[in-house]
């Protein structure tokens, strides 16, 4: 049987954190994985850099593979309009932490768009059994003062060897 | 490599394609092996097919060969055998042979020899085609031998080759592999053996067969994906297995991908404020500061007082003067900052004078200075008595404000209003939420409020007042909210509410129009009495007054004005009503002394005594009983309390009665339009059964549609029928107030009052069952205004009363015998 492999997000405090998996990720002015950037908009500075609040990301496997998914892989085709960056930890992060909306920290932090299709980021993890995970992908959105409000959209890749 | 036969030329040539020929020999030692080829010596004539055989001793057909040969002359030619069978050394074996017949003979060499070691079949038995014979077929044995020999190599093991593995998936593979020598015999068994490990082959397939050079392929399943796989060919004769090198390959994986989403949302911080000015509020007792006894003579200053601030912020002041036996004339002016303001003078010998001076507060601010000047002619100025009071408010409460979002529009309005706990701010439009709010005073000062979101409504932002606010002052508002429209948000109108925001029912709509929470009627208002509008909007219960428009002094409205409302319970019939606004009737005036101008009733509370006067004289002193006691005692003269809506607004009562009668042992009324509009908790109905002297009680619900009385004890009773609910009033207890409501239906006989010539009786009655019958001529009241009375009996008989037909002290008599 084909293994279903979801994306799933984690928020909150490690001991009351919960995880949902969906298609669709939300950069919000608050940490809550099923609320929505219609009624939690990220505020422009008119002085400074802001930041949304990290999305904590990991591969999810929900169904077994036969053997097992492995070799993950995320890039992206897109571009970012000026004074807006997504950034991600392109070193391991295994231990979860509650999100923050200050600068995250967690791992070496790269551009996503530093990776494209011929310079994919490895997300380490091997997932044999339902529940088991990746490492964390820690996105986070920085925006410059003065950008233009409005609402966006980036659609990141990804792929993984199922066996 | 060996051979057996006869490689020896012999000289007698002897067609072979007219017949098969063989000749057996015996294997010499060290020549056995598996055989190869024979070869024979011929004159080929020209190019044709040329077939051998070998047989064993007893003429078993061991292998076979054909070959096209060219011809070349006479010489050996040689023909490959199909098959390689192994001859073993001492052995004897057939060797034969058959040319293909052509236009020209194929010649064999013999000679002599032992007849029984050869054999010749003639065409006639054998065709070429079908050769080689059964033994059954050779014609017959003589003594030649030929010049012929067959080649034999020693057998050995099958070489192998391992090719690479093609067409590899996640877990299946193709491997391939080549015989490249047979090991001189045929090859039986080929195949692959495999396995993850190198040199290790737990794995292995082979097909079985007669296998000669050449290659083989085997596609292997149920492979582990992503795993390298070590195999090699392998083939088997009668010597052994051969195999070929190792070689591997890597199964592949399924690389699946898929893409997910971030969106976001930006937006931008929008700061809007909005400036409002405002005075005035609530009104308190007089505070009673002093008396003074005066004992100068005229007309002297006789004295300046400077007035001390006091707490809270001056409304007005006022100042009474009784006149108790002087016998000269008082003037007494009262000066605001050293200019006179009023001046008035009490006439001599006016024993019983007594009057009223007020300032209020166009005319006094705070920090203003007031002066008394108060010359006195009388003999006996001990005889004058003044009383000065002041009156304060909390601030908190406006008279004037000014909303201005966008330094261009201001409004002005005065108005009576009780302390408001909150004030909202309506914006233009729906915000996120509320940042902050500021206070900003003239000179810059600021403070914070506190401003929430309403939950219901996030255009409206309720706002706690600050604790202190300067009469007649301006301040700014500042609210800071968040809004994803990207659109500044402008506050559209404020209002001021009591209680709780849910229950307000004063709306100040942009200063031109407020609503106000009020039965269903025919509304009229009016700010001086005299010029009256028609209130044009009434939905739910809620009236918007624009007092801008069509009203005369509407448009210049300023400082404390009040508003006055009349209404009509039915079609064409006014009652007046001394302005009762919102839900709380918050400043019902009625005229009672006419030194004081009025009262109001936010001055009483449960027990107040209320001086009655009447031509400047006292006529009683009533004690004003509020609560669930109701109006058993109150019988002002000259007041309204007859009038069925007559209200008292501190103790939060209002009045309304509804007048029926009906031919019947039950009554049912509709009450669904008062239920729609309930806010209290509870709900009551109050039939009074004017034979037997009961009264009924219905306890309704807010779902409630109808009510029914029944046990009527007859027919033809009158029943007075009350609906009031349970409020709370200022000390929290709850007092019984009386509704207004008037569209409550009888189901049955409507009263007819044309049948009628009686006094119209109303009966005020409390639920201890205490009652007060009053004769009802409010068509007196109505005649005060122009309009005509029309009242409904039924659907179809309407008794109309136009205007003209009424005059004074008509009255309107129904009564139930």
């Amino acid at each position: 049987m084909a293994a279903i492999i979801v994306i799933a997000q984690k928020s909150g405090q490690p001991y009351t954190a919960t995880e949902v998996a969906k298609p669709e990720f939300y950069f919000l002015s608050i940490d809550d994985n099923i609320a929505d950037s219609i009624d939690y908009p990220i505020e422009i500075s008119p002085t400074k850099t802001v930041y949304s609040y990290e999305v904590w990301l990991r591969f999810r496997c929900d169904v077994a593979p036969d053997n097992q998914v492995d070799n993950f892989k995320i890039w992206t085709t897109g571009t970012l309009p000026s004074g807006q960056r997504i950034t991600i930890n392109s070193t391991a992060v295994t231990e979860y932490q509650e999100p923050t909306d200050q600068k995250s920290t967690q791992g070496t932090r790269t551009s996503i768009t530093d990776y494209t299709d011929s310079n994919k980021l490895s997300i380490g993890g091997t997932l044999t059994a339902v529940g088991d995970h990746s490492d964390f992908m820690v996105f986070q959105l920085e925006v410059d003062a003065g950008v233009d409000p409005a609402e966006y959209d980036f659609t990141i890749f990804y792929s993984y060897d199922e066996y | 490599m060996g051979w057996f036969g006869n490689q020896n030329i012999e000289s007698t040539p002897v067609a072979t394609e007219l017949y098969s020929r063989g000749c057996k020999f015996v294997v010499p030692s060290g020549q056995g092996g598996a055989v190869q080829s024979i070869s024979w010596y011929l004159q080929l004539g020209e190019d044709r097919g040329f077939k051998v055989a070998l047989y064993d001793e007893d003429l078993n057909l061991l292998a076979q060969g054909e070959a096209s040969l060219v011809d070349e002359g006479t010489k050996w030619y040689t023909i490959n055998l199909t098959s390689h069978p192994v001859v073993s050394e001492g052995s004897t074996y057939w060797l034969c042979g058959f040319a293909e017949t052509r236009d020209t003979s194929c010649y064999s060499y013999r000679s002599a020899g032992d007849p029984s070691q050869a054999f010749y079949t003639s065409r006639d038995n054998l065709s070429y085609d079908n050769f080689p014979a059964d033994p059954a077929q050779i014609d017959a044995y003589n003594d030649y031998i030929y010049s012929v020999y067959c080649t034999t190599v020693e057998v050995e093991a099958p070489t192998v080759s391992t090719l690479d593995a093609i067409n590899i998936q996640t877990t299946q593979a193709q491997l391939n592999g080549e015989i490249t020598d047979s090991g001189g015999v045929d090859v039986t068994e080929r195949g692959f053996e495999w396995g993850t490990s190198p040199g290790s082959y737990p794995n292995s397939w082979t097909e079985t067969g007669t296998f000669g050079t050449g290659t083989f392929s085997h596609t292997i399943t149920d492979l582990i994906p992503k795993t390298t796989y070590y195999f090699r060919a392998k083939a088997y004769n009668s010597e052994g297995w051969g195999y070929g090198s190792e070689l591997s390959f890597t199964t592949s994986v399924e690389t699946k991908t898929g893409s997910f989403n971030f969106l976001w949302k930006l937006w931008q911080r929008i700061s809007s404020s909005f400036l409002f000015k405002w005075a005035l509020v609530k009104i308190e007792k007089f505070l009673h500061l002093t008396s003074y006894t005066l004992g100068l003579q005229t007309p002297t200053i006789m004295s300046t007082t400077s007035l001390a601030p006091v707490a809270g912020y001056l409304d007005s002041l006022r100042l009474t003067l009784a006149n108790t036996g002087i016998s000269g004339q008082t003037v007494v002016k009262v000066q605001v900052n050293g200019t006179t303001k009023i001046s008035l003078t009490i006439p001599a010998s006016q024993t019983s004078y007594r009057t009223l001076i007020q300032l209020d507060s166009s005319l006094i601010r705070m920090g203003d200075i007031i002066t008394l000047l108060i010359s006195e002619v009388a003999t006996d100025v001990n005889n004058l008595d003044l009383k000065v009071y002041q009156r304060t408010f909390d601030s908190k409460i406006k008279i004037t404000h000014l909303f201005n979002s966008d330094g261009s529009k201001e409004y002005k309005s005065s108005y009576y209003f009780i302390q408001s706990s909150y004030w909202v701010a309506y914006l233009s439009q729906p915000v996120k939420s509320v940042q902050s709010c500021y206070l900003i005073t003239k000179t810059g000062e600021q403070s914070s409020l506190t401003a929430t979101l309403d939950s219901d409504d996030s255009s409206k932002v309720l706002i706690t007042p600050p604790d202190t606010i300067v009469t007649q002052d301006e301040y700014q508002i500042i609210i800071n909210g968040i809004d994803y429209s990207d659109q500044e948000f402008t506050a559209t109108k404020m209002i001021y509410c009591q209680d709780s925001y849910s229950k307000c029912p004063l709306f100040m709509k942009d200063i031109t129009s407020f609503m106000t929470y009020l039965t269903k009627g025919y509304y009229q208002y009016s700010w001086d009495e005299t010029n009256w509008a028609t209130l044009t909007k009434i939905s739910n219960g809620q009236i918007t007054v624009d007092p801008e428009n069509s009203v005369a002094g509407g448009s210049s409205i300023e400082g404390q004005r009040t508003l006055y409302l009349k209404y009509r319970l039915k079609r064409d019939l006014y009652l007046e009503e001394q302005f009762s606004v919102g839900y709380y009737y918050t400043d019902l005036k009625i005229q009672i002394d006419p030194d004081l101008q009025f009262f109001t009733w936010t001055d009483f509370t449960p027990l107040s005594k209320i001086d009655i006067y009447e031509n400047d004289q006292l006529v009683k002193t009533e004690t004003l009983v509020v609560g669930i006691q109701g109006f058993t005692d109150l019988s002002f003269k000259d007041l309204d309390t007859l009038n069925p809506k007559c209200t008292l607004s501190s103790g939060k009562i209002s009045f309304q009665t509804q007048v029926y009668s009906f031919d019947t042992s039950e009554l049912s009324i509709d009450v669904s339009d008062a239920a729609a509009h309930l806010d209290e908790a509870a709900f009551y109905a109050v039939c009074f059964d004017s034979l037997d002297q009961k009264l009924k009680v219905v306890l309704l619900s807010y779902s409630s549609e109808s009510i029914l009385v029944s046990d009527i004890s007859t027919s033809r009773t009158l029943i007075t029928l009350w609906v009031f609910s349970l409020l709370t009033n200022d000390e929290g207890n709850s007092v019984i107030g009386f509704r207004v409501r008037d569209s409550y239906k009888i189901n049955q006989n409507r009263l007819d009052l044309t049948q009628y010539t009686g006094d119209i009786k109303l009966i005020f009655s409390d639920l201890l069952g205490r009652s007060k019958t009053i004769s009802y001529s409010f068509l007196t009241e109505s005649l005060k205004y122009d309009y005509g009375l029309k009242v409904y009996t039924d659907d179809s008989r309407t008794t109309e009363i136009k205007q003209g037909e009424i005059h004074s002290n008509s009255n309107l008599f129904y009564y139930i015998e």
